[in-house]
């Protein structure tokens, strides 16, 4: 396992999908302040599928929400395609997710009262744009769901209801893709289908995807995974497979 | 069409459950402003019908401020419980919202998207609303002429009266209670979609502050200048005061009601498992006990302010005429005008003093109104009359007197002319006195009998008051005729008991549909709390709680929440009876003041068997399976 530690993101930001500076986050309890993040550097360079591990508590679902503008950083800055994410309001922030973020996550998140092609419409939709009806069938029909476009979160699979998730995060083709423990509630030929959907992505059409997992063998499919521990990044692998992943997580729950 | 509007509709759809609720709060609070309105028309109407007897106009005239009355409390009630419940349906929608955010609605966008979802729920309930009340119209004049309240067959309004008020305050009534709850929704964050849990805020937003605050400052101050309150004005104060502290109170709901039901769960969390739970998942929560307690405390603290302050108005004038009232007889004429003749011309009374009243145009409009006819000397002797500002001693075909409510309602001072309409044209007598109240003994203007000539000897009085000197036998003087002679104190009690029972009339008409609609609101609220709950309690049975503890989980937990809802009304009621009490009790110290347990507790009964029944209703929806 590399360590990688002070790499000089600011200065790499201008290749970089996604940049973070020294980010903090820290919540405050009844207990007393609980540091999440601390201090971590990274970046995430355009066209790259990156695991993100770690135990339980180690900081990286905050990361990828801090990441992603969807919580905001005690201290340091976030930079997404060349845009500083701390001087944007609710409004500026909300637009660039919806033209340059996706996101796919262990809770499906769609909204049950669309049917699966207007909830891969909805984001270009609420950005104002027109839809493209070829264009929403083509991201149903990448992901195996051609036929299923008439029907209903409620009415679908599992698999099915993660696969429109990504078809939504396919069709706005947007520049950054998140995803949080995207096959967790997945049986394993799900899992795999998703996994395979999220590294074309990455390799066929140049979107850079941030994954957060728990899971060696999904980890495996990205081209570098980051492991984190305690809120700080404590190291990476590279073109890892499976085994070697388990082993590194095994060394840091040690 | 903007995307916003285009995403309500199948989000209502979705989420119809919710929405049945604010359908059904919002339906039932049209039904209960058309229904005050169209009564108040048929009121309208029917005074204006020909052959209507000034008597049946001066009870039509009390109807209709009864309604108006009725109408202001309705549109209280319905603006609380819409709110409420549309703030219900934003709170359990909170991971939706925030989906919407993630996928990348702006807030603005997702406040459009609630908005318009209020706007198609409201459209449709404000129009069942106008309908159910045209049905019901026929059957509200019915019950009202049932019920007593008037002996006269009501004229019917236009629909269309009733559904152009309904109409805008339905759609106003929504649009207010959307408001701050789309406000709400356009504040949730996108990661609200990723959060299966989260601890609902409670504390107030600023403007709730800011409103609550001033609103109690309101109240508190009121105990300030309790000491100088007049009972009538206190009467004002008991129907007003209640409203300002329900909304200061349901400002800090979402604080208030938890910690007190938690508290009160106390004794129980010991011996018994399901009130733990209930304790503990009211201490938690927010929104489910403050929906659930905004109606019950707005109609107990309403209702039991209004039971109240009614009652101990009859106290008091009960008390006043006992006071003033000299004379040991009084004799019921029945309507035969040889009575008060007979008594004036029999030997053996010292006083004979004829309550007389006759209908005269009163006012710049003219109103028809009864004048009381005084023998101001003998009226001094036998009806205690005295003045409490100016000189009873000259009232005559210049000068008259009126008490001190008239001289407040209607602006006319000492020193005033009023311009009265009689037979035989109008006169402008100045106002040379200003009489205490005392509604049964005298009316609320006084003129000398010159002042009326012929109408005045024409009229026949109802009760004659007679003090008669030793040994004379009253029975026997009107023997004959249909009268009858009673002790000036049975002849109290019966006036008291015919008060009280026109204000139970009174009370039914004020309250019945307000209370009903709020009894709506309460099941409501607790249905709605129950669908929101039901996640918690799959996991609860998943932990091997039994379908009867789950029922009980959720019976205690509503009960909590409706017991402090009606402690906190309590608390309003008592105050509000203390300033109407200490009003009273300034002005007539001996006045002996009956606090109507069986009206308040029966509205304690029925809010709480409303709430656990609703409660044990909701529960049973539960799945046996986890």
């Amino acid at each position: 396992m590399t360590s990688t530690t002070g790499t000089t993101a600011m200065t790499a930001a201008t290749t970089a999908a996604v940049a973070l500076d020294g980010i903090t986050r820290t919540y405050r309890s009844r207990a007393g302040d609980v540091a999440a993040l601390r201090g971590v550097t990274q970046t995430f360079r355009a066209g790259s599928f990156t695991a993100v591990m770690g135990p339980s508590g180690s900081g990286k679902s905050t990361l990828l929400q801090i990441a992603a503008g969807l919580d905001r950083p005690t201290r340091g800055e976030v930079v997404v395609g060349g845009t500083p994410l701390g001087r944007l309001g609710e409004t500026a922030l909300t637009r660039l997710r919806g033209t340059s973020m996706g996101f796919v996550f262990q809770a499906y998140n769609l909204l049950d009262a669309l049917t699966a092609f207007d909830n891969v419409a909805l984001p270009v939709r609420l950005a104002g744009g027109a839809v493209d009806p070829a264009r929403v069938h083509a991201a149903l029909a990448q992901v195996g769901l051609a036929e299923q476009a008439r029907r209903r979160p409620p009415e679908l699979s599992g698999g099915q209801q993660q696969r429109v998730a990504i078809a939504r995060a396919l069709h706005a083709r947007p520049a950054v893709l998140f995803a949080d423990e995207p096959t967790g509630a997945l049986d394993r030929a799900s899992g795999r289908q998703v996994l395979e959907l999220l590294r074309d992505a990455s390799v066929r059409h140049g979107q850079t995807v941030v994954m957060v997992t728990h899971d060696p063998l999904a980890a495996s499919y990205a081209e570098s995974v980051l492991f984190l521990a305690d809120g700080l990044v404590v190291g990476r692998l590279e073109h890892a497979d499976a085994g070697r992943i388990a082993a590194a997580m095994n060394e840091l729950e040690r | 069409m903007s995307t916003g509007i285009a995403l309500s509709r199948p989000m209502v759809r979705q989420n119809l459950r919710l929405y049945a609720g604010a359908f059904v709060a919002l339906c039932f609070g049209v039904v209960l402003i058309g229904g005050a309105v169209t009564m108040t028309g048929a009121v309208d109407a029917t005074a204006g019908r020909a052959g209507v007897t000034p008597a049946q106009r001066a009870q039509l005239e009390g109807l209709a401020s009864m309604f108006g009355t009725m109408s202001a409390i309705a549109v209280f009630l319905a603006m609380f419980v819409v709110a409420s419940t549309f703030a219900f349906v934003v709170a359990a929608r909170r991971r939706e919202l925030g989906l919407l955010r993630l996928v990348g609605a702006t807030p603005r966008q997702v406040r459009r998207t609630v908005l318009g979802e209020s706007l198609v729920v409201a459209g449709l309930a404000t129009v069942a609303g106008c309908v159910l009340t045209t049905v019901a119209a026929p059957v509200l004049v019915a019950a009202v002429r049932r019920f007593g309240v008037t002996d006269l067959r009501l004229d019917l309004p236009d629909p269309w009266l009733a559904w152009a008020v309904s109409l805008p305050c339905g759609a106003g009534v929504a649009l207010v209670g959307s408001w701050r709850a789309s406000k709400r929704a356009s504040r949730v964050p996108p990661l609200a979609a990723l959060q299966e849990a989260t601890l609902e805020r409670r504390r107030p937003g600023f403007w709730q502050v800011v409103v609550g605050t001033t609103c109690l400052v309101g109240v508190a101050a009121s105990a300030a200048v309790a000491h100088a309150m007049d009972p009538l004005f206190a009467l004002l104060t008991a129907i007003l005061l209640p409203e300002v502290a329900v909304t200061g109170l349901v400002c800090f709901g979402a604080v208030l009601f938890p910690a007190l039901a938690g508290r009160l769960a106390t004794p129980f969390v010991r011996p018994d498992v399901t009130a733990r739970l209930a304790r503990d998942q009211l201490r938690t929560s927010a929104r489910t006990p403050a929906s659930i307690a905004a109606p019950i405390l707005a109609i107990s603290a309403i209702a039991g302010s209004l039971i109240l302050a009614i009652g101990f108005t009859a106290d008091w004038t009960t008390a006043i005429d006992r006071e003033l009232l000299k004379a040991p007889l009084v004799v019921e004429t029945g309507g035969d005008p040889s009575v008060a003749a007979r008594l004036s011309s029999a030997d053996g009374l010292a006083a004979v003093d004829p309550h007389v009243t006759v209908d005269v145009g009163l006012g710049a409009e003219g109103e028809r109104e009864p004048v009381e006819v005084v023998d101001v000397g003998v009226a001094r002797r036998v009806r205690g009359l005295r003045a409490v500002r100016g000189d009873l001693g000259r009232l005559g075909r210049d000068g008259v007197a009126v008490t001190e409510t008239y001289a407040t309602d209607s602006g006319v001072g000492l020193g005033d002319r009023l311009r009265i309409r009689r037979a035989g044209g109008v006169v402008r007598p100045r106002v040379v006195a200003v009489v205490p109240e005392a509604p049964d003994l005298y009316a609320e203007v006084l003129v000398p009998r010159a002042l009326l000539g012929d109408a005045a000897r024409a009229a026949v009085p109802d009760v004659v008051f007679v003090v008669p000197r030793p040994g004379t036998d009253v029975t026997a003087i009107v023997a004959g005729t249909p009268a009858r002679v009673l002790a000036a104190d049975d002849w109290l009690d019966a006036v008291d008991d015919r008060t009280r029972a026109a204000n139970e009339v009174g009370l039914w008409v004020l309250l019945g549909p307000a209370g009903l609609y709020a009894g709506i609101a309460i099941v409501n609220a607790v249905l709605m709390g129950s669908t929101q709950r039901r996640r918690q309690l799959r996991t609860v049975a998943l932990l091997g709680a039994t379908r009867r503890q789950r029922r009980r989980t959720a019976m205690w937990e509503a009960g909590l929440v409706g017991v402090a809802a009606l402690a906190v009304g309590g608390v309003v009621t008592a105050y509000v009876g203390w300033l109407v009490r200490s009003a009273i009790v300034r002005q007539v110290p001996d006045a002996a003041l009956t606090v109507p347990w069986l009206p308040l507790a029966a509205v304690l009964a029925v809010c709480l068997g409303l709430t656990l029944v609703a409660a044990a209703v909701g529960a049973r929806g539960e799945r046996d399976q986890p």
